[in-house]
This record gives structure tokens, C-alpha cells and sequence, in this order.
């Protein structure tokens, strides 16, 4: 899914290092000191006489620079590049919170530092926005077998937008927990959307789990109370609870999912989300933190060419690990997510 | 800040505008710039956009009449207004409908909606269950439709092909005299090799009059590439946009619409088979802007009038009371939450969150409360005293504080009726500026059109 952001950081380092390599030969020209470079001057009417001196300033840096084999990058000089940057991220769905707080990381990194000459400019650059990438997307790891080993049954409640996912992500999740030899017990908690429940039905089907549900229209909260209790009688590892999809502005719709989680006492709530939503993901998200609580994300549908900005911002606004990523139509298809898997993808 | 605040501070920028120079335009445009790209319309649009504002910003010879800064303002809600689409035409007879999207993007919600839709405008309808991959699709079709009385529903269980159902269901529904039939699709990558292979099938077998794209309000940069190629392998020819109740405005779907070319006919407002609204450029960009949208609110009442059940416009006319408070949460209920209603006269900006979200269970407590309230004190809440407060409180059953709650309520409520008032009656005076503007930019199109 990344290879948007992963051409556009490229890009950037690769025409950064340029521009780096252009100022060493520059620098090791003598510059005329009435006349300073004009590249930089680009955007600027007039000149003060202030800012012509500061530029000569950074001239003779950069000579001194030349000559002791290191270069250095001001923070005037960067903001062309990281202005683009900054709008890449935006094109790759980077929710522009988080986009700037990963330019401003670059640009902490990278003005008045020294880059050593000698060495591959663009490696040093690719360096740095790994650096910059791993200290926005730090957050805790959560292993769902170690979780598991905590309690028995282990409830996890599935919630998220309508559509995003959330009954077939179930599904996929009591596969996967088969293969590892656990038994899940499935709740068919949304008592709203049509077809809602013949869908769990089929797929607890062919997957031969038990389905616990009652009628359209019953609560929620019941449905996943009876799941958790037939869960007990029946030695399951895991409860599986499947809920409506929500709005997160539909307030009647928030208490519902309140009292499921009153009622059910889930161990682990999950955001289901798709991964191409825009800037609206995080917003979503954050109220569902804010009301309920989120302990990891599963992103679903990146098969579809998403750009995966979405990731990013997620794990550096929420601060909650991403489980899976949902690949797409078979029960096999859902992959073990790590913050590793982005940096590999983007920086490659 | 929403897209619609963010959008509507530019404009006000533009109107306090003292000097129009080249730095002040530049951060308007930078703030439009940002509030487009935070609504994921696609980033060159934006750019484009921006470019076009910055040209005309300075153009030598602006129309008679107009100042700079009013001509700048009137540039940028035409170009805004542009680039969400305009005004499409819904078709009114389209005899055959295919829904094409991505998965859970809510077509066969839509489908739902569709019918009710076109129902209301006298035809009879017929759905056809195409998507026979997902599990529990046809199931939720087929309850889906049955809210929609008096529409054929056709369905072949266990077969997975879509086109010999999509065959089998023409030649049922044929017999059954439909006036527009309505196909569901299995939701689908449109960069997906096989699976646009079988859209391309199903698109054969059905030969619809009309392909339509169902997008979701969230979806983000994503949203043109698919179009695109949804557009390439089936030519689509509509959009709706679904889940625009939530916090998404939907701008990704619309700049993708803008790119592909096809309009935009409705939009998703909800769960229920009534939430469906027809798409309108100026009306929507007004709506999110917060200049309010009295025409849709005022459909809205007149089809509450028909049904005898609210006259608003009569509770204009007397003052504000304790009845006409009661009876606006009550009639706000049925008119969809009332902050439905406060977003379409504008004022979702001005009125406190927790007031829009009064519960069934308090309206309840609420009227227990004015029951006991004699005449004279609903009609002038402000003769209620300590020793009525406790009064009411003891005749019932609630808590005084309860009592007071209301009396609070009723308070703030009656200042924002004020303002409705006012906008309704004195033609949107409050918002005198931009109001003309727009009305004049109105007025103006009709002119072009006349001439043309």
C-alpha cells in the first residue's frame, strides 16, 4: 500500500541531496560577496540589507563547510523541500496534524546539522526520515496471544464506522485464532443493519464456530452477554463480538456501544477502519477513544491501493498499535501489522 | 474546525479585508488551501483552485458594480461551488440502475433509499440481488427492500453467478411490469484485474441506463484513482455519496466526481430508507458553511404541514413559549435530531452541543413537567418563581432542579429562535454581507442562463 509515500519520500531525499551537493560545489567557488547566490532568494521582493548579511554569513559557513569536509543546511534553506514534503504526506492521506509534526521532526534533525560530505548524502537523508518516521509512530505492542494467555474467554468487541469491514474482519479472526488451535465463540451483536446477522451466520458456517444471536432489533448489550456466558460454559479461548456500525456523531448510537462495553467488559477493543478513509479517520477514531476507549486498530482493505497516510497518522495521534491489516477477500487474508512494516515499505 | 467553519472564517477574512494586497490574499488562500486539503479534496484541485483565486484576485477590469473584495469573494464561493459539481439534473425516469463501488461503501443501503426515492415519484421498482459473493448480501437486500412497500425483490439463492441472476431477474421483473429496476453489485476493488472482469460481465447482462459510483463521505486521496477506474471499466455516469452524517463532508467523493466527470445526485444522511437527499452545489457549500439552507428546511416543514402535524411557519408568527418549545423539540424529533435542523438554518455554530441532544426520556420529563404548569406560566415562562418551581416540582414528580433545567433550556432555545426569526423574516439580514453576495451570484447565473 505505500508506494505513494514511498516515491514521494524518495523524491525528497533524493532532490534535498542534491541541492546539498550543488551547495558544496558552490560553497567551494569564493562567492562574490556583493552578489550572494540567487537561488535562494527566490520569493523575496527586496532585500534586507539583514538578510543579505545573513546569507553571507552562510556562505562563508558553507566554505568552512567545504573545506572541512562537512556541509550544513539552514532552515531557510530547507523549507522549500519540506513544504512539498509536507504536501506529498497530505496526497498520501497523512492527516495534516501528523504531517507537520513529521516535518518539523525532519526539520530538528536536519538544520545546523552537519552532513558529512564524504558520505552518500542520501543515505544520511533516508536515515533521518526513518529516524523522524519511528519517533511519530511510537507506540506500545500488543501481542494478541500474550493478551490471551491473561484470561479465558478473552472478550474482543469489533466496532467501527458502517462498512468499514467489521463482520468480515471477525470472521477472518476466528480463522486465525483457529490456526493457532483457540476456539472463538462469534456474537452477533448487530441487532440492526439488514443481513447483518445471516452474514455472521454464514460465515460461523463455514468456519464451524458457535454463533451466538437473537432477533433484529434485540439489544446489543444481551446478545453479547449471552455470548460471554455461553463462552464460560463452553470452555471457548475467545469472544468475538460483532456490533452495528456507527457514526461517531450519532449520539444515541455511542450509548448503545457504552453499554455494550458496560455489559460485555471486553479485554481488547478493536477499531476496524478502512484504510483509505481521508482526514475524517482520525476524527472517528478519537471520539471512539474519547467515549469508549480504543486498544488497537485492524485497518482493513488495503488491497484497494490505499495510500496508508492513514496508518501513520493513527499511530502517532491515538498512540494504539495496529493488529492486522485486512489484504482481502478470503479468510486467510489478514496480516500481523508492525510500524517495521511501514518504515520497510517506505523507505525499502 | 470543520471544513464548513474553516471555509466560512476565509470568506469572512475576504469580507474584513481593509487592503486587498498580494500578502492578505495569500493567506486567505493558504486557509482555503488547508480546509480543502483537511476535507481530502485531491491536493492539485486544490492548487488549481488556488491559482485561479490568486489570478483573478488582481484582474484589471472587475464586473460593474462590484468591489475587489466583493468581487474576490464572489470568484471564490463560483469556483468552490464549481468544483463541487453545480446543480445536476436527477434523472427522473431512469429505467435501469447499476450500483457499482467499493466494499461497504453502502450500496445496497442505497439501493434501499433508491427505491423509496423514486417510489415517492410514482414508479414501481425492482431490485435485483447482484452481489452473490459477500455473505449475508442478498439477505440484506431483501430486508433492505421490504421497508420499501409494493417493490419486486429478485433473487436466485446459490447461484454465484451474478450475470445469469442479473439475466434471470430482467426477464422475472419484465413480467412484473416495473418502471425501474434497481441492481446491487458486490462491492470491489476497481484496480482489481478479476474483479473488474465480472463487473464488466455483470455491466453486459444488465445493460443499465445508468451506472452510478457509491462512495463513502470519508474516503480519502484514494477516492479519484478508483473513480477512474470504475469510470474506464463501466462508465460511470452518477454518484452518491453515502455516510455524509458523519464528521466527513464528503470532499474527496466530490473532487473525485469533478475529475470523472459524472454528478453528483445524492447523498447519504443516514440509516433510514428517508435519509436520501438530493445533491445541490451552492445549497450543500451554504449548508457546510453555515449561511444556512432555508430551502430544504422550509421543503421539510411544508411536508411536516401536509401531514398536519407541525406548522412552523404559524409558530413563527406568535411568540416564543413554553408550547412552542415543547412543540419545537417535538417537531425537531420528527424533522430528523435537531441539530439536522440547526445545521439547515445555519446556525449549528451558535447553539451549544448538549441541546441538540435531548433524549427521548427528558422530552417525556419535560412535558410531565409543563402538565403541571398552569396556562399563564407556559405562555410566560418568566412569571415562574422559586415557590412555582417548587410547585411544579411537587405536581410532577420531578426534581427541581429538573424544573429549572427546562426553564434554562427554554432560555437559550428562545434566544436562537430569535435569531431564526430574523433570518427567516428579514431575509437573512444578520448575515447581511455575504448574503447578498450570494443572492446576487444567484441572480447573476439566471441572467447568464437567460442570455444563453
Amino acid at each position: 500500500m505505500f508506494d505513494f509515500l514511498k516515491k514521494k519520500l524518495n523524491d525528497f531525499t533524493q532532490r534535498l541531496s542534491q541541492k546539498a551537493g550543488t551547495q558544496q560545489l558552490e560553497a567551494i567557488k569564493i562567492p562574490d560577496p556583493q552578489k550572494p547566490p540567487q537561488e535562494k532568494k527566490k520569493g523575496l521582493k527586496e532585500e534586507s540589507p539583514a538578510r543579505r548579511l545573513e546569507a553571507d554569513v552562510g556562505v562563508a559557513k558553507k566554505v568552512a563547510g567545504a573545506l572541512t569536509g562537512s556541509i550544513e543546511l539552514t532552515q531557510k534553506e530547507l523549507e522549500p523541500f519540506l513544504d512539498e514534503l509536507e504536501l506529498a504526506l497530505l496526497e498520501g492521506d497523512v492527516e495534516q496534524e501528523t504531517a507537520q509534526a513529521l516535518t518539523k521532526e525532519l526539520q530538528m534533525q536536519l538544520a545546523g546539522q552537519k552532513i558529512p560530505s564524504k558520505e552518500n548524502v542520501n543515505s544520511f537523508l533516508k536515515e533521518k526520515v526513518r529516524a523522524a518516521l519511528e519517533k511519530i509512530m511510537q507506540t506500545r505492542q500488543v501481542n494478541l496471544f500474550d493478551e490471551m494467555e491473561r484470561k479465558k474467554p478473552f472478550v474482543i468487541l469489533v466496532m467501527g464506522p458502517n462498512g468499514a469491514g467489521k463482520t468480515t474482519t471477525i470472521a477472518k479472526l476466528t480463522h486465525y485464532l483457529q490456526a493457532k488451535g483457540k476456539k472463538a465463540i462469534l456474537a452477533s451483536a448487530d441487532t440492526f443493519r439488514a443481513g447483518s446477522i445471516e452474514q455472521l451466520e454464514v460465515h460461523a458456517q463455514k468456519l464451524n464456530a458457535r454463533l451466538v444471536k437473537h432477533r433484529y432489533g434485540a439489544d446489543p448489550a444481551a446478545v453479547a452477554f449471552d455470548a460471554v456466558k455461553a463462552a464460560n460454559a463452553e470452555r471457548a479461548d475467545a469472544v468475538l463480538i460483532d456490533c452495528a456500525g456507527r457514526q461517531e456523531t450519532n449520539k444515541n448510537l455511542m450509548e448503545e456501544l457504552k453499554k455494550i462495553v458496560r455489559v460485555a467488559k471486553p479485554d481488547l477493543k478493536i477499531y476496524v477502519g478502512e484504510a483509505y478513509t481521508g482526514q475524517a479517520l482520525l476524527h472517528q477514531a478519537q471520539t471512539l477513544e474519547k467515549e469508549v476507549g480504543i486498544d488497537a486498530f485492524i485497518l482493513t482493505k488495503i488491497d484497494t491501493d490505499a495510500k496508508g497516510g492513514t496508518a501513520i497518522s493513527l499511530l502517532h495521534q491515538l498512540k494504539k498499535p495496529i493488529l492486522f491489516v485486512g489484504t482481502g477477500q478470503g479468510y486467510g487474508d489478514l496480516k500481523p501489522f508492525t510500524p517495521t512494516f511501514i518504515l520497510d515499505n517506505i523507505l525499502g | 474546525m470543520s471544513l464548513g467553519e474553516r471555509l466560512r472564517k476565509a470568506m469572512e477574512a475576504v469580507q474584513n479585508l481593509r487592503v486587498v494586497d498580494k500578502d492578505a490574499i495569500k493567506e486567505i488562500v493558504k486557509e482555503i488551501q488547508r480546509a480543502l486539503i483537511s476535507a481530502d479534496v485531491e491536493v492539485n484541485l486544490v492548487l488549481e483552485l488556488s491559482r485561479r483565486i490568486e489570478r483573478e484576485a488582481f484582474k484589471e477590469d472587475l464586473p460593474k458594480g462590484l468591489t475587489r473584495r466583493e468581487h474576490l469573494a464572489t470568484i471564490t464561493y463560483e469556483y468552490l461551488a464549481e468544483l463541487l459539481g453545480g446543480t445536476p439534473k436527477i434523472p427522473e425516469n431512469p429505467q435501469r440502475i447499476l450500483l457499482v463501488g467499493l466494499f461497504g461503501s453502502g450500496k445496497s443501503t442505497a439501493i434501499g433509499k433508491l427505491a423509496n426515492y423514486y417510489k415517492k415519484r410514482g414508479l414501481k421498482i425492482g431490485v435485483i440481488a447482484g452481489d452473490t459473493f459477500r455473505a449475508g448480501a442478498v439477505d440484506q437486500l431483501k430486508q433492505v427492500t421490504a421497508k420499501v412497500e409494493g417493490t419486486e425483490f429478485f433473487s436466485t439463492p446459490n447461484e454465484k453467478n451474478a450475470a445469469k441472476v442479473i439475466r434471470a431477474g430482467l426477464q422475472e421483473l419484465e413480467k412484473k411490469k416495473v418502471n425501474l429496476i434497481l441492481c446491487d453489485s458486490a462491492g470491489r476493488s476497481a484496480l482489481d484485474e478479476e474483479l473488474v472482469k465480472e463487473i464488466k460481465e455483470l455491466h453486459n447482462a444488465f445493460k443499465p441506463h445508468h451506472t452510478w459510483l457509491v462512495l463513502g463521505a470519508d474516503i480519502g486521496q484514494l477516492a479519484k484513482r478508483q473513480a477512474q477506474a470504475f469510470h474506464e471499466a463501466v462508465g460511470v455516469n452518477g454518484v452518491i455519496i453515502t455516510r455524509t452524517d458523519g464528521s466527513a463532508k464528503g470532499g474527496g467523493a466530490l473532487a473525485a466526481c469533478h475529475t470523472t466527470n459524472a454528478p453528483v445526485y445524492f447523498l447519504g444522511t443516514g440509516e433510514k430508507v428517508s435519509d436520501l437527499e438530493e445533491f445541490d452545489a451552492p445549497r450543500f457549500l451554504g449548508k457546510i458553511m453555515g449561511y444556512g439552507d432555508l430551502q430544504s428546511l422550509l421543503e421539510k416543514a411544508r411536508e411536516l404541514e401536509e401531514e398536519n402535524e407541525t406548522d412552523l411557519e404559524e409558530m413563527l408568527e406568535h411568540g416564543f413559549n413554553l408550547h412552542v418549545f415543547y412543540e419545537q423539540l417535538k417537531a425537531a424529533r420528527k424533522m430528523g435530531p435537531l441539530n439536522k435542523v440547526a445545521e439547515m438554518m445555519g446556525l449549528n455554530m451558535q447553539i451549544p452541543k448538549e441541546q441538540l441532544e435531548i433524549g427521548e426520556e427528558k422530552l417525556d420529563h419535560y412535558k410531565h413537567i409543563m402538565d403541571s404548569m398552569t396556562k399563564k406560566e407556559k405562555l410566560n415562562p418568566d412569571l415562574i418563581t422559586r415557590s412555582r418551581i417548587e410547585r411544579i416540582s411537587r405536581g410532577s414528580g420531578r426534581t427541581e432542579e429538573e424544573v429549572r433545567e427546562l426553564l434554562k433550556h427554554y432560555k437559550q432555545l428562545a434566544k436562537v429562535y430569535d435569531k431564526f426569526k430574523n433570518i427567516n423574516l428579514e431575509k437573512m439580514q444578520s448575515a447581511k454581507g455575504m448574503q447578498k453576495l450570494m443572492q446576487g451570484f444567484q441572480k447573476r447565473k439566471k441572467k447568464k442562463l437567460r442570455l444563453k
